[in-house]
């Protein structure tokens, strides 16, 4: 029997619902990433596993015990898992290192000088043993996210749920919290963690649950949500996270406003110059010169192409597909287009390699794909 | 701050008090011989358009009218002391009362003397529910009393310049027919008052005769006169006295046994020149505050009426505080726990008592909800500022748990505590942070609320002071000191509040961990 197990869980409230039917299953020591859009039930299916939420219908297993059975001693199961919220809750009335001490006497009925020990030993592990007699409220966002941390960590969980914690950081207090995360995940804890962190997931979780519409909609290692997504959606969400998008007019096309548009796509998505650059060069060369001169061939007029230019998360490449559907149906060969688009990607732009590729082997010929970066 | 400075304020307040007095004391004098004066109205045609001052419920109007009918505006005031002050003070111009009343009112200042003209010759007396067998019997009393001349003896004895003659007989019989609850006016010295702390007077003794007779112990209690007609009408008392008026009016909603028969008399202001002229007494100011002193203190123990003013206003405060603050903390418990429809009735609840005037719940509490049952004003008066202050406390102490963040309550759920482990160990701490000082203001808000009590003819401390401002005719000096009196007491529950909030505010804890070595 797997260590969680979750069968048709289903949330709902009024006018939203939130959980679908969502079925998953955890091991002791695996590491999982919960991704997703926005309002998908992410931070809702983590809380119905330690039940601050109680679920409309479906089951939840911890350990072989049934959270959602009214007889479920659910104080005692909590104590086995611990949880981290994204607006860290440590309490206010109490200074840090009574934060930790809080639960461990009281619950567990350790020795207060023995539950304080472990408590400055947690501290020393998560890099605050200085801040163990400050209140909560004199720490940066970072350290009271690590003392959180500390808090959990002191009732010796099986497991630890992570509620998006950085997405209340200021950008430069994100990597403190991952990287005492990191640790935790290198000494083998049990942890679910909802997080827009892609690099993070990435690299330190043994599975990436990408959530939509309400159910587990891919789950898998990270090779194969982040480089080899199995369905369109994971795909959008992995990619098309950031995208620009244009239309080609021929033969009264305004390249001012074009460059324009993309330029301020750039500047806002704070892509790196090199970067905008290349893309730039090769969107330019592609209105100016190779596609007016196929439709100049067949005679087409008014749109004859879409641009859709993507920077997925990390912002180290792009991704810009060219949907040409307007010149095959006014008859130019898959083989012309393509003979266009290898020009194009032959070239070095300023140092940024440019591949023509078609993701997932679809291979429309209609749609030209370049990887710049 | 309040702990240095509370006493400072205190005596800064005192400081201002005495230099009041001293400012005030001058323009009063002490003569008697009041009935020499030359009255400031002497027709009644002078009357036109004069401001009246009457006890609150003596239906002399109509018969003002039909002497003078262009009298202006007829005003109420609770106490005959208040309506001597207001003619004193120029606020009226004129007061109604009884002959003895009015004599002695007359002797005792000297800017005030009687009008020429009686208003009438009335018959007063005693005034029992309706219906009952009580008025008849005392009723042959007084009138043998009246036909055999002790009346006039006994009228002749209380309004006497002589106070070593008035004595009042012990009720040394039996009582076996029961006792008897007098509602009786505390302010109409010489008929019906109170004196060295039991009520005296013509009809006192008259009364006493009666009960001898009729084999009945009295339990006389004393009151504004509007509360005799409350008591009497919603039967807390079994009968009332006060020199009341007997009209027809009140004899359909009342039977009466009539006591006296004498002429309501009008006071108004002597004029200025012979008012000047019996202050050039020789006394100083000094010697005024050292008389107003005597009088509203040292003579017969007067001050006993503070001390115990002031016990039942404490009592009053303190145990509607503890037990409002109890109420309302239990209405934060069932608001947590309960369903829509237990937070609708709290939320009635302190929406009702929250517009609602305290006064008006008093005087519901005492005259109907508790109209009949024989508890003490003093419990109603609990129990009414207890509902109050619950409602009030309930709502300041919701606000505050339910601005504390509700990822607390989650944290510690998610931690393995209990629902009730996490309201006590981690919500009530943090909101009582912020709620404590907001209560300690409420509480001394309560304190000072309490002195309308008096409306029910509880005597607490500022009936304490209008009883003894009604026996000494001292309009301002118990004001003052009961004034002194309640800024203390609030200073000194600021003061006690103040060092329980010290103690929860973990802001300023030490930076150590009980039962650990750092």
């Amino acid at each position: 029997m797997s260590f969680i197990e979750i069968q048709h869980l289903r949330k709902e409230y009024p006018g939203v619902v939130p959980l679908k039917d969502v079925n998953a299953t955890i091991e002791r020591g695996e590491v999982i990433s919960i991704i997703g859009p926005s309002g998908t039930g992410k931070s809702t299916l983590l809380r119905c596993l330690n039940r601050l939420e109680t679920p409309t219908s479906g089951r939840i297993l911890i350990d072989g015990v049934d959270m959602c059975d009214p007889a479920t001693d659910l104080p005692a199961m909590r104590r086995r898992i611990g949880m981290v919220f994204q607006g860290f809750n440590l309490f206010g009335h109490m200074l840090v290192v009574e934060n930790i001490m809080y639960g461990p006497t009281k619950l567990l009925g350790m020795d207060r000088q023995e539950a304080y020990d472990e408590a400055i030993r947690l501290l020393g592990q998560v890099g605050l043993k200085d801040k163990a007699l400050s209140f909560p409220s004199e720490l940066s966002g970072g350290q009271k996210q690590r003392a959180a941390i500390a808090r959990s960590l002191a009732m010796h969980p099986e497991a630890i749920l992570f509620d998006e914690p950085t997405s209340a950081l200021d950008p430069g207090m994100v990597s403190e919290v991952l990287s005492v995360m990191r640790d935790l995940a290198a000494e083998g804890y049990t942890m679910l963690v909802v997080t827009h962190e892609m690099r993070f997931a990435r690299d330190v979780c043994d599975r990436v649950f990408f959530m939509n519409d309400g159910v587990v909609w891919e789950a898998g290692p990270p090779e194969q949500i982040f480089e080899n997504p199995q369905r369109a959606e994971t795909y959008g969400f992995v990619f098309r996270v950031r995208s620009w998008e244009w239309e080609l007019t021929y033969p009264d096309s305004d390249h001012p406003a074009m460059d324009g548009s993309l330029s301020m796509f750039f500047s806002r998505q704070l892509v790196g110059r090199r970067l905008a650059n290349a893309c730039q060069h090769v969107v330019e060369e592609l209105s100016a010169e190779r596609l007016p001169s196929i439709a100049r061939e067949v005679g087409a007029s008014g749109a004859i192409a879409t641009y859709t230019l993507c920077v997925p998360e990390n912002g180290e490449k792009a991704i810009l597909e060219v949907d040409c559907h307007n010149l095959v149906e006014r008859g130019v060969a898959p083989d012309e287009l393509w003979h266009s688009r290898d020009a194009v990607s032959d070239a070095l732009v300023e140092g940024y390699a440019v591949r023509a590729s078609n993701r997932d082997g679809s291979n429309d010929p209609a749609v030209l794909v370049y990887e710049i970066g | 701050m309040r702990r240095c400075k509370g006493p400072l304020f205190v005596l800064f307040l005192a400081a201002v008090f005495v230099a009041t007095l001293v400012a005030l004391v001058p323009a009063r004098a002490f003569a008697s011989n009041g009935n020499a004066l030359k009255p400031e109205y002497a027709t009644w045609s002078d009357l036109s358009g004069k401001r009246v001052g009457l006890l609150a419920g003596a239906p002399f109007e109509s018969k003002i009218r039909e002497k003078c009918p262009n009298v202006g505006e007829i005003l109420y005031y609770s106490t005959m002391s208040d309506t001597i002050a207001a003619l004193r003070g120029k606020k009226i111009d004129a007061l109604v009362n009884n002959e003895a009343v009015g004599m002695l009112a007359s002797n005792r200042y000297g800017d005030i003397t009687l009008f020429p003209e009686p208003l009438g010759e009335y018959k007063m007396g005693i005034a029992f529910p309706k219906g009952g067998d009580l008025a008849s019997k005392f009723g042959k009393i007084t009138d043998r009393l009246q036909s055999d001349g002790t009346a006039d003896r006994l009228w002749d004895k209380w309004t006497s310049g002589d106070d070593s003659k008035k004595t009042l007989p012990e009720q040394d019989w039996a009582g076996s027919n029961g006792t008897l609850t007098v509602a009786s006016c505390e302010s109409l010295e010489p008929v019906s008052y109170l004196g060295d702390g039991r009520m005296m007077g013509y009809d006192i003794e008259t009364l006493l005769i009666c009960a001898k007779e009729l084999d009945y112990r009295l339990n006389f209690e004393p009151m504004e006169f509007s509360d005799v007609l409350s008591y009497i009408q919603s039967g807390k008392a079994d009968f009332g006295n006060g020199s009341i008026l007997i009209s027809d009016e009140r004899k359909q909603a009342m039977d009466f046994a009539v006591t006296h028969e004498n002429d309501l008399v009008l006071v108004v202001r002597a004029t200025e020149s012979a008012a000047a002229a019996s202050d050039g007494s020789g006394s100083n100011w000094l010697d005024g505050i050292a008389d107003s002193f005597t009088k509203t203190f040292v003579k017969d123990n007067r001050w006993m009426y503070i001390v115990n003013g002031l016990c039942v206003t404490a009592i009053i405060t303190l145990c509607s505080g503890v037990l409002g603050a109890a109420i309302g903390f239990a209405t934060v418990l069932l608001r947590r726990r309960g369903n829509r429809v237990v937070r609708a009735i709290i939320g009635g609840y302190e929406g009702l008592m929250n517009r609602l005037p305290i006064v008006v719940v008093l005087l519901v509490l005492y005259y109907v909800i508790f109209g009949s049952s024989d508890v003490s004003g003093t419990v109603v008066s609990i129990v009414a500022f207890t509902l109050a202050f619950g409602a009030t406390a309930g709502s300041i102490m919701w606000n505050a748990v339910q601005a504390v963040d509700a990822g607390q309550d989650e944290a510690s759920l998610a931690l393995g505590f209990t629902e009730r482990q996490t309201f006590f160990g981690v919500i009530l701490p943090q909101a009582a942070h912020q709620f404590m000082p907001l209560l300690s203001g409420q509480f001394v808000n309560l304190t000072k609320q309490t002195s309308v009590v008096g409306y029910i003819a509880v005597m607490d401390l500022t009936r304490a002071a209008d009883v003894i401002r009604s026996l000494t005719m001292e309009a301002f000096f118990p004001l003052f000191c009961i004034a002194a009196i309640y800024f203390a007491l609030c200073c000194l529950i600021a003061a006690a509040m103040g060092f329980v909030i010290r103690r929860i505010d973990y802001e300023r804890k030490p930076r150590t961990v009980r039962g650990v070595k750092l």
